[in-house]
């Protein structure tokens, strides 16, 4: 595929922007800045507490819903995008037809998920 | 596997003994000492799985100043500036319960004028302690802007009452047998004025945040709290009031002049965080109209009874005396032994009270509830810990 | 491949516009720091920052001044590729974004016909910014705002798209120059009157895509102690903070651009209308920042989930049935 201003646009703002605002902000930071070397300057923060236990544990299932879902409908969204520049030219009521179904389908797996109870989160959760 | 041993630290003595249940996959949190919303040095050890609360538990301690043994070692009078610096939001509650007990032990006369001023500027403080309760409260939901109009009325109260006081924050005004500096016409007029000004600016709150949806939302439901809970583990305040049961010192256990005053307990049955908002906004009301009627019926005279020992040294004897503070009911238990000194006293806080029952009504909640229905509690640290 | 006499012309325009939008951003950052705490001082009623300077005007300078003196170290347990890259990938598309945003008729650096598309492309890297940052800092609080994060940017994303679709699907372009000057310059020309529950949407999913207040849950200052950025001190901070400014700015410009009308105005069409527009914008954005308390995470969920996405399909639907009519 040919290159075109664009991409050149693309890399050049890219690279720039990373230098002058991520990697010169760092360095003149470690140039500026004390160096101070204490154990307790290193501790995660945690209201001042050594905290207990790692991190890295595993999320609640309840994000894995969202993200599901998001995925089901970004990837819907995309197929959209092409269909929109030609619509106005096309012929109206098929497309709208076409569209429609194609829309009602989404909207579907919405009111899947809302049935399903993934959006209500319990008030109180029984011990 | 090796990076997780070396990665994960062990915390410190308390969240070692804090005992984890038999869910998988929940993370031990401090909300510790240094946090925006715990309003003083609580720390509070959450177990949390996702974004609910599995188990709370709080650790006291961090603000321990040891007011009951200076108590012992101080005598009568001396204590009375200690008092002042237990809640420091109405510290004129806590000085009245701990002189009142003293008057009760001595059967110490007061003068009219001095229970009236006592009445006024109690309930000067009460509005002042409750505006920033207020103020925080929303502060911690998220919208900034609330907590300085509410500092703006404040600051009127502590002009007010530094002219006659001296302090604007640490109040150390009552004396045995009365108040230590009389107040003048101004100090009336400027009063007046303020309830007027408050009248409004009631209203204004009301329309700026109580009627605001997003606001409804973070508290109607929020912390039920049955009367059962509330009895069993001693609450009182506005926590027992927004449960459904009138229950205020100032008429259940009347002191001083109460009962001349014509004022409502407010009282909500919803249990939740919105009735103890709502208790604490109507508290406001009902406080100035006490004030009215305390300044329409003040009478001449003196404000402390010059026949009071200053050095007192009360008969073997013990007595209890209880003021409705801003979080609750605030008692004195005193003990004398004949001494210069008391051989104990006891200090009865509301906020601890009202504290013991979070880890049970914060259980199985999210945490952004469980910060909601800590603020709606009104906890202040120093008095838990004393 | 490219033409020799073309060759200088527009590779200048690409520097000269460079060197523009990085005067533009870091300019933006600056006043936006000093606007949005001047205009919460008067909100507050008090007087906001007033000793550095005439009017403290000079305060953000200060405090990029401070935040470069700050250490700058990696947490113990934290892992160092991630938690030194989360800033820089937070950072740096929004740089890339200004390439097609028309700020004047003759200024724009690359005039594409996918300029929407890279918009909202480049603007979706920011989810990924904060959720590595999160995760690589080994902190509790930040692993919370993360997660909370994460759910709300991508539940976010589709009414977002869903309330620029329709303006597509009426003017059948992704080229944001054509989009602007496709609108008349009278106000009832804009397309704001076309769809204004697009536009109230995509106004709404700005807010939430870049975190700001009512739905500042990720970085929630009182209950999470700075969410994601916890653990993240002096220049680190500066970026994030610097970014979420940045993408403020970029969703100002985005609904000026496709529903305001860019830089079209009744007296003289110019660049003076469309940074006018973007910072009325941007002012309303910060009015709500400090009027509105927090929204609960699951709440936010659903007012995006239940309603706004409906919402957008129905405005979808609807404008697709008064096209094909």
């Amino acid at each position: 595929m040919s290159v075109s201003w664009l991409h050149v646009a693309i890399i050049v703002f890219f690279i720039q922007g990373l230098i002058l605002f991520a990697i010169v902000p760092f360095l003149l930071s470690r140039l500026l800045a004390h160096r101070v070397k204490a154990h307790e300057l290193k501790m995660p923060f945690e209201c001042g507490m050594p905290p207990h236990g790692s991190a890295w544990m595993r999320f609640g299932i309840n994000y894995y819903f969202y993200a599901l879902l998001f995925l089901a409908f970004d990837v819907d969204v995309l197929y959209l995008f092409p269909v929109s520049t030609y619509y106005i030219d096309a012929n109206q009521l098929v497309a709208f037809i076409k569209l429609l179904i194609f829309l009602l389908i989404l909207f579907a797996s919405v009111v899947f998920f809302w049935k399903k109870g993934v959006f209500t989160w319990p008030r109180k959760i029984k011990m | 596997m090796d990076l997780d041993r070396r990665l994960a630290s062990s915390g410190d003595f308390y969240s070692q003994k804090f005992q984890t249940t038999e869910r998988e996959d929940t993370l031990v949190l401090n909300l510790g000492p240094q946090h925006p919303s715990t309003h003083g040095v609580l720390r509070i050890l959450l177990e949390i799985d996702g974004e609910y609360i599995v188990r709370a538990e709080p650790v006291l301690g961090y603000i321990h100043r040891m007011h009951e043994k200076i108590a012992e070692v101080m005598t009568y009078t001396q204590f009375a500036p200690y008092t002042g610096r237990i809640d420091y939001l109405h510290p004129l509650a806590w000085g009245w319960s701990h002189i009142g007990a003293v008057e009760r032990l001595m059967d110490v006369q007061v003068p009219e004028r001095a229970e009236y001023i006592r009445v006024i500027t109690c309930e000067l403080n009460r509005i002042s302690s409750h505006l920033l309760w207020w103020g925080a409260y929303i502060n911690d939901l998220g919208a900034f802007t609330p907590f300085f109009y509410a500092f703006d009325d404040r600051e009127i109260i502590s002009d007010i009452l530094q002219r006659i006081i001296g302090s604007r924050l640490t109040f150390s005004f009552y004396r045995i047998g009365g108040v230590a500096t009389d107040i003048d016409d101004r100090f009336v007029s400027e009063t007046r004025e303020f309830c007027n000004r408050m009248k409004e600016r009631l209203k204004m709150y009301k329309a700026l945040v109580t009627d605001n949806f997003i606001f409804r939302n973070r508290l109607e439901g929020i912390g039920e709290i049955p009367f059962e809970t509330c009895r069993k583990y001693g609450a009182t305040g506005p926590v027992v009031r927004g449960s459904g049961k009138a229950y205020d010192v100032r008429r259940s256990e009347p002191y001083s002049i109460y009962d001349r005053f014509d004022f409502e307990i407010p009282v909500y049955h919803t249990c939740d965080a919105m009735g103890r908002y709502l208790v604490r906004m109507d508290e406001i009301r009902e406080s100035i109209k006490i004030i009215e009627q305390a300044l329409d019926a003040l009478p001449q005279g003196e404000c402390l009874n010059r026949k009071a020992p200053k050095r007192p040294k009360p008969p073997p004897n013990d007595v209890y005396f209880a003021v409705e503070g801003g979080r609750g009911k605030v008692g004195a238990h005193l003990v004398s032994d004949g001494g210069r000194s008391p051989y104990r006293l006891k200090l009865r806080s509301p906020s601890y009270s009202n504290l013991s029952l979070f880890s049970e009504v914060a259980q199985g909640t999210l945490i952004a509830d469980a910060i909601s229905i800590l603020g709606s509690l009104d906890l202040v640290i120093p008095e838990i810990d004393r | 491949m490219m033409d020799l006499i073309f060759f200088p012309w527009q590779l200048f325009v690409i520097f000269v516009g460079l060197a523009g939008v990085m005067a533009f951003v870091g300019l933006n950052g600056l006043l936006l720091v000093y606007l949005d705490r001047k205009i919460a001082g008067f909100i507050q009623r008090r007087v906001g920052p007033y000793e550095v300077g005439p009017q403290g005007i000079l305060q953000p300078v200060a405090d990029g001044l401070k935040l470069l003196g700050k250490q700058i170290f990696t947490p113990k347990g934290a892992d160092p590729a991630l938690y030194w890259l989360a800033p820089m990938i937070s950072i740096t598309p929004a740089i890339v974004v200004f390439i097609a945003i028309p700020f004047g008729p003759n200024l724009q650096v690359i005039n594409t016909n996918v300029g929407l598309i890279l918009i909202l492309a480049f603007t979706g890297i920011n989810v990924l910014a904060l959720c590595l940052g999160g995760w690589a800092s080994q902190n509790k609080y930040a692993l919370l705002g993360a997660a909370r994060d994460i759910a709300q940017s991508v539940a976010y994303e589709i009414p977002l798209l869903l309330s620029v679709l329709p303006i597509i699907f009426l003017t059948g372009t992704f080229n944001l120059f054509d989009i602007a000057s496709g609108q008349g310059a009278w106000p009832w020309q804009w397309y704001i009157l076309h769809q204004p529950v697009a536009f109230l949407i995509f106004f709404v999913c700005i807010l939430a895509e870049t975190n700001r207040s009512p739905f500042d849950l990720p970085e929630g200052e009182s209950e999470l102690t700075a969410g994601f950025h916890t653990d993240y001190s002096g220049m680190a901070f500066a970026l994030f903070f610097l970014a979420e400014y940045s993408y403020m700015v970029i969703g100002s410009c985005l609904i000026a651009t496709i529903f305001l009308g860019g830089f079209q105005g009744p007296i003289a069409s110019g660049a003076w209308w469309f940074l006018a527009k973007v910072y009325i914008l941007l002012l309303i954005m910060i009015w709500i920042r400090w009027t509105f308390p927090r929204l609960r995470f699951d709440q936010l969920l659903n007012i995006c989930w239940k309603w706004m996405i409906p919402i957008a399909v129905v405005n979808l639907l609807v404008t697709l049935a008064v096209i094909s009519l």
